[in-house]
């Protein structure tokens, strides 16, 4: 069941989550936070992000692979970030980190036309359902700024039927308000901030 | 404006500074944006928003609604 009642100094947290499916170039969604709060009885919360397809090769910074999904046999996965402007980059993790992954960035300073090398190692137990978290990186030196990362952990209970698998990439950009009021003084994945 | 209306007032305008001064249920988000920068195609990304009860009395009836 849902809380929606808040005690004096208490917390939680709303995570908003956006499917990109085949959305293409700037997006931008919203949120309303309503509350007993007569001063502020509508909060409107927000995100954006820029998609590009893995073969658009005009985007100036780019992961490969460009997801991350650990799964019982995969618990260390080595990515690439590949800088194909003409500024060295610096990669600095500003929100995500997630309890149990261990991300390594081997060169954070990454030359011009140069590769640098990420490290994610999942060391937690496997969640019974899939957890989906998103790590963003600040691109210190480039014009994109920001850079996430979708990170999937394979839960171990069954996955969705077939006829779901099978289903085609949605054409629109589902934006899902997910529960996710939380029991206060949980340490969460708080952000560091933009 | 007999004294009876006087009293009303008063006490009217004495419980509208004194639900002021104590401020009630206040909530705070003290991040409403977020930019993820570049994402792939085909790909779910989260954020998580803070939400804070900074007042003195409890929030409630917190409600998260798309759009």
């Amino acid at each position: 069941m849902q809380k929606n009642v808040l005690a004096p100094g208490e917390s939680t947290v709303v995570e908003l989550i956006f499917n990109t499916g085949l959305t293409k170039g700037k997006v931008g969604k919203s949120a309303s936070v309503l509350s007993s709060d007569s001063a502020a009885a509508k909060i409107l919360i927000s995100f954006r992000a820029n998609v590009f397809a893995s073969a658009d090769t005009s985007v100036r910074v780019w992961l490969n692979p460009e997801k991350v999904e650990f799964d019982q046999k995969t618990k260390k996965i080595r990515a690439e970030l590949e800088n194909r402007g003409r500024e060295e980059i610096t990669l600095r993790p500003i929100a995500g980190i997630i309890d149990h992954l261990k991300l390594k960035v081997k060169d954070n300073k990454i030359a011009s036309d140069n590769k640098g090398v990420l490290e994610f190692e999942w060391k937690g137990d496997f969640p019974e359902k899939d957890l989906k978290k998103t790590i963003t990186f600040a691109v210190e030196g480039s014009p994109i700024e920001r850079l996430s990362v979708p990170v999937v952990v394979k839960g171990t209970s069954p996955q969705p039927a077939p006829s779901q698998a099978t289903k085609p990439p949605q054409q629109n950009n589902p934006t899902t308000v997910k529960d996710a009021i939380k029991p206060v003084g949980k340490q969460l994945d708080k952000p560091a901030g933009k | 404006m007999n004294r009876s209306t006087v009293s009303l007032a008063i006490g009217l305008f004495t419980a509208a500074i004194y639900s002021s001064v104590l401020g009630g249920a206040v909530i705070s988000v003290p991040e409403k944006e977020w930019d993820f920068g570049v994402v792939p195609q085909q790909s779910t990304v989260s954020h998580e928003y803070w939400i804070k009860n900074i007042g003195d009395d409890t929030l409630r009836n917190i409600i998260v609604k798309p759009g």
